[in-house]
């Protein structure tokens, strides 16, 4: 093949089929995510957070719910509450990612209607904030708040209800919708096919609706045009701002004229669920910290932002012990122990503890990913070719971990192909744990005593 | 006092050299004082005799008297001036040194001329432009040196023993400190999360703050080993306070400007402090805990300067082990790899006959052969990489800190370790294991400290990384 045929060849469309070899065990795959954690809007349901068992996590589910979430019969719930995580010294992998991604995938399903029997109208985004401390002030917060609200569609669910209610969108058009929203009233070309005057009339129907609800003419006109798509909006809006404006009026957007917008398309709340908090504190210095705490009781407590006002924001923060520790002074001189205790006798009631599973949990959440590869759907519900002791034993293994003891299953099958095993053992899962490569390290190095010598120079040995 | 006694008593105290409980015979130098007090006796961490000199050369690099020896051969007569000029641009473990300085030109001439190995052209001459001629001596140890350099090491250990007693009398009080722990000792710095700003050169007082960062320091230490500082907390923070003070109390050097606007490093100066401190207590003329009337001590204290050089210096005559940079310590981690003992295997063992204890009985480096030390080496460098592996998470991790934790498990020198691994390097491939090992240089190894950190030198060569990977094996499942 010449150069240029190599550089004009075009990709297949699928790749090869390779022979499977999980097919002996019934499996289409290997069913265990290759990535020790979650990845959210990967297209591999193993790593996307997709395959849960929600009874997994029952009683953390049950306490989110009654700190966090409004319902019917519990209108007063926290503005915020914690996530706490206990398995920093066994390694990462204990859950917290997928449960939130969970969280935000049930609320977003209904917008809230089931979680609180109907009697509220609410949003979830899940948020992730950067590494390398590109998330140590309170504004790039802000910045990564409402990027993450775009890219979840939160913004455009807003945009979308706000276009169904409008007069521009006749009835008959809103029974054509469908389950696909995006590619409908979130679609121009659509609605424009079907006779409705996007640019002239439906745009600035949405704009007048927004001013009229408060929302800023610097950021009505944006959302009324493009917020329906988090891609238009991304390039017409927040693609434009420049650090310095975000510095000046990333937090009046986010915690004022959006929380006026989400109220005029009748959000009654919306749950930021803030994964990873030690990405923001660790890499702030003390005055960085004291100063984030003062912008959070500022503007979700009792500043007089809209969001503080109508309480519109509840805030899950995901945190290690460690961070607990760094916050804690700050956070207690700002005065947000009277709002939401980090720490002393109060802290229970308003912490969700995420604790290591029970050697029993192992075998229904392995079903879980089981059956999500299984070539049959006869095969599901069993868990060939493991047997449950092996199951139990790798949890145990793990530390009760379960990313951590998917990541061995994973190991543990592949190696059970290449021996050509058909069944798999307690044995054979700890003669794989046995050549596990290193775990995570250590966050912190505890003070540990140096082993003795092997050697003793007094000796005669 | 007989061998045979001498041994005895070695075999039922284990290891009380420095403690002499019989007058002691007039050569070892002992005597009972005169004190009214009976039974009081004389601890003869002294009895090492005054040393002949005390003006110890503060350079390292120990190349550096081989190659004066061969220009005062080539050239007749050397001087400072030209030593200065002609000794060539070398590589000080990762360090590049252009050019010595005057200073180390002439404490070479001086260090050759009292170890006997040059002698000045007019006896009555004196200045830096004397010029010298190697002697007899001198020309066997350069011949030793390009035939054998490890005798030629041998041979510049003793002369330096000779001429200073330090090398004898520290490894004796490496072993003094911390008999239990066979000589570890741990020179305590500031933890590594006690990170304060730059301030003011006025704003020295002395506070809570340092104090607990300095007991913090000290507990660390000994939960590292437990007996590596066996100074109690509230001397040691008074020994560490008073070497603030003084060090608070120094005039900034510079201009008036510069002066008036001087600052300091919070952490660089109560590092100082530590250091000095800890030499004071652990390595002074009078042993810690020994009151001074029971102490004949001719030696010096080892003030932080000189034992800068001594520890490099003792370090590649292979006495002593040490490393600031010990993943499990803060701190400076010394420990010997000789030990004073009237007999000992020669697989495991080389003698130094000539460098003595104040009881006579002689050092023995630890020097163990290859086919004794095989099969642990092989496990411990396993072990050792497994945990530097888990606390880093990567499968190439430091040479440098395996290589210090090894040497610690098995109180083997720098360049036995060196010798081992190129050995075990010669067995590979094996069957159960494979190892690699790479000579990029290291972030950390790139400035500062990191430079004068010793690499592992494999064929010459400084390397840097290793792994250790275990491999499948082919039948009976995985290893």
């Amino acid at each position: 093949m010449t150069d240029s045929e190599s550089l004009f060849r075009r990709a297949p469309a699928a790749a090869p089929l390779a022979p499977n070899a999980y097919e002996r065990f019934g499996l289409t795959q290997n069913p265990f995510p290759d990535k020790p954690s979650v990845v959210p809007g990967s297209n591999d349901p193993r790593l996307n957070g997709s395959i849960y068992w929600a009874d997994l996590r029952q009683q953390e589910q049950q306490t989110f719910e009654r700190l966090l979430v409004p319902a019917a019969d519990r209108a007063d719930v926290r503005p915020m509450a914690f996530l706490m995580d206990y398995a920093t010294r066994r390694g990462r992998g204990i859950g917290k990612t997928a449960f939130l991604a969970y969280q935000t995938r049930r609320i977003m399903a209904d917008l809230g209607n089931d979680i609180s029997g109907g009697a509220y109208l609410l949003f979830a985004a899940h948020i992730l904030p950067p590494g390398e401390g590109r998330c140590r002030k309170f504004w790039q917060f802000a910045h990564v708040l409402m990027d993450a609200l775009n890219e979840q569609y939160v913004i455009a669910s807003a945009l979308w209800r706000l276009r169904a209610f409008s007069s521009c969108v006749p009835d008959s058009v809103r029974k054509e919708v469908g389950d696909d929203v995006a590619s409908t009233l979130g679609n121009d070309s659509w609605l424009e096919k079907r006779g409705v005057n996007v640019d002239f009339e439906l745009a600035s129907v949405l704009e007048r609706t927004l001013r009229e609800a408060g929302v800023d003419d610097e950021v009505a006109g944006p959302l009324a045009r493009s917020g329906h798509s988090p891609e238009l909006f991304r390039r017409d809006f927040l693609g434009r701002q420049t650090d310095y404006r975000w510095r000046q009026e990333g937090t009046n957007w986010v915690f004022d004229h959006l929380v006026r917008a989400f109220r005029a398309a009748e959000f009654s709340g919306g749950l930021l669920l803030v994964d990873e908090v030690e990405k923001i504190v660790v890499h702030q210095n003390t005055k960085e910290r004291r100063m984030f705490v003062e912008d959070l009781r500022y503007f979700l407590m009792d500043g007089p932002s809209q969001s503080a006002r109508s309480g519109f924001y509840k805030v899950l923060f995901t945190i290690h012990p460690y961070v607990q520790e760094l916050l804690a002074p700050h956070w207690s001189a700002a005065g947000m122990d009277r709002f939401c205790a980090l720490s002393g006798d109060l802290e229970s009631e308003h912490t969700i503890y995420f604790e290591p599973l029970k050697a029993e949990m192992a075998v229904p959440l392995v079903k879980e990913y089981l059956d999500e590869s299984r070539l049959s759907s006869d095969q599901r519900g069993g868990l060939e070719p493991f047997d449950g002791d092996a199951l139990i034993e790798a949890l145990r293994l793990t530390g009760g971990v379960p990313g951590p003891m998917l990541a061995l299953l994973r190991r543990v099958l592949e190696h059970a192909v290449a021996q050509n095993q058909t069944r798999i053992g307690a044995e054979d899962v700890r003669r794989v744990f046995g050549t596990e490569p290193p775990l995570e390290p250590e966050d912190t190095r505890e003070e540990e005593q140096l082993p003795d010598a092997q050697v003793d120079l007094l000796g005669d040995g | 006092m007989g061998t045979g006694r001498r041994e005895r008593r070695w075999l039922a105290r284990r290891w009380t050299f420095a403690v002499s409980i019989t007058p002691a015979a007039p050569e070892a130098g002992g005597s009972w004082l005169n004190s009214g007090c009976e039974g009081v006796r004389v601890v003869r961490d002294g009895g090492w005799g005054k040393p002949p000199s005390l003006n110890v050369g503060l350079f390292t690099d120990l190349t550096l008297y081989a190659e004066a020896l061969q220009l005062a051969e080539e050239r007749g007569t050397i001087t400072s001036a030209y030593l200065q000029q002609e000794l060539s641009q070398r590589l000080l473990k990762l360090l590049s040194v252009e050019r010595q300085s005057m200073r180390v030109a002439q404490d070479l001439v001086r260090e050759l001329r009292q170890f006997g190995w040059v002698r000045p052209e007019d006896a009555s001459a004196k200045g830096a432009a004397v010029g010298h001629v190697l002697t007899e001596e001198g020309a066997l140890a350069l011949a030793e040196s390009r035939q054998d350099r490890r005798a030629f090491r041998r041979r510049l250990a003793v002369r330096m023993h000779q001429v200073y007693v330090v090398p004898g009398w520290f490894v004796a009080r490496l072993w003094r400190i911390n008999e239990q722990g066979q000589g570890e000792v741990i020179l305590p710095a500031p933890l590594q999360d006690w990170q304060p700003r730059s301030r003011p050169r006025e704003q020295c007082a002395w506070g809570e703050e340092l104090a607990t960062e300095v007991v913090r320091a000290a507990r660390a230490a000994r939960a590292a080993s437990p007996n590596a500082f066996p100074i109690a907390d509230a001397e040691w923070t008074a020994a560490v306070k008073r070497q603030w003070t003084r060090l608070s109390n120094l005039s900034p050097r510079g201009r008036e400007p510069k002066k008036r606007s001087a600052s300091y490093r919070p952490r660089e100066r109560l590092a100082q402090a530590m250091r000095a401190a800890a030499l004071g207590l652990l390595f002074d003329r009078v042993p810690h805990g020994a009151r001074p009337e029971e102490v004949q001590a001719e030696m010096p204290p080892l003030y932080p300067r000189k034992f800068m050089a001594w520890c490099p210096r003792l370090e590649v005559l292979e006495f002593i082990f040490y490393t600031d940079r010990h993943p499990a310590v803060n701190g400076r981690l010394v420990f010997p790899t000789a030990v004073f003992r009237p007999s000992a295997a020669a697989e495991r063992f080389e003698a130094m006959p000539e460098i003595v204890d104040p009881e006579g009985i002689p050092l023995w480096l630890h020097q163990p052969k290859w086919s004794g030390m095989r099969d642990v080496f092989w496990q411990t460098l396993r072990t050792v990489h497994r945990g530097v592996s888990l606390q880093v998470n990567s499968l190439y991790v430091s040479l440098l800190d395996v290589r210090d934790e090894v040497c610690r498990r098995l109180r083997l020198s720098g360049a036995r370790f060196d010798d081992f691994l190129s050995q075990a390097l010669r067995e590979l491939p094996r069957p159960d294991l494979s190892v690699s090992v790479e000579s990029d240089i290291r972030e950390e190894q790139r400035s500062g400290s990191g430079l004068l950190r010793r690499p592992v030198y494999i064929g010459g060569i400084p390397h840097t990384l290793i792994a250790v990977a275990h491999l499948p094996q082919p039948e009976g499942g995985l290893a």
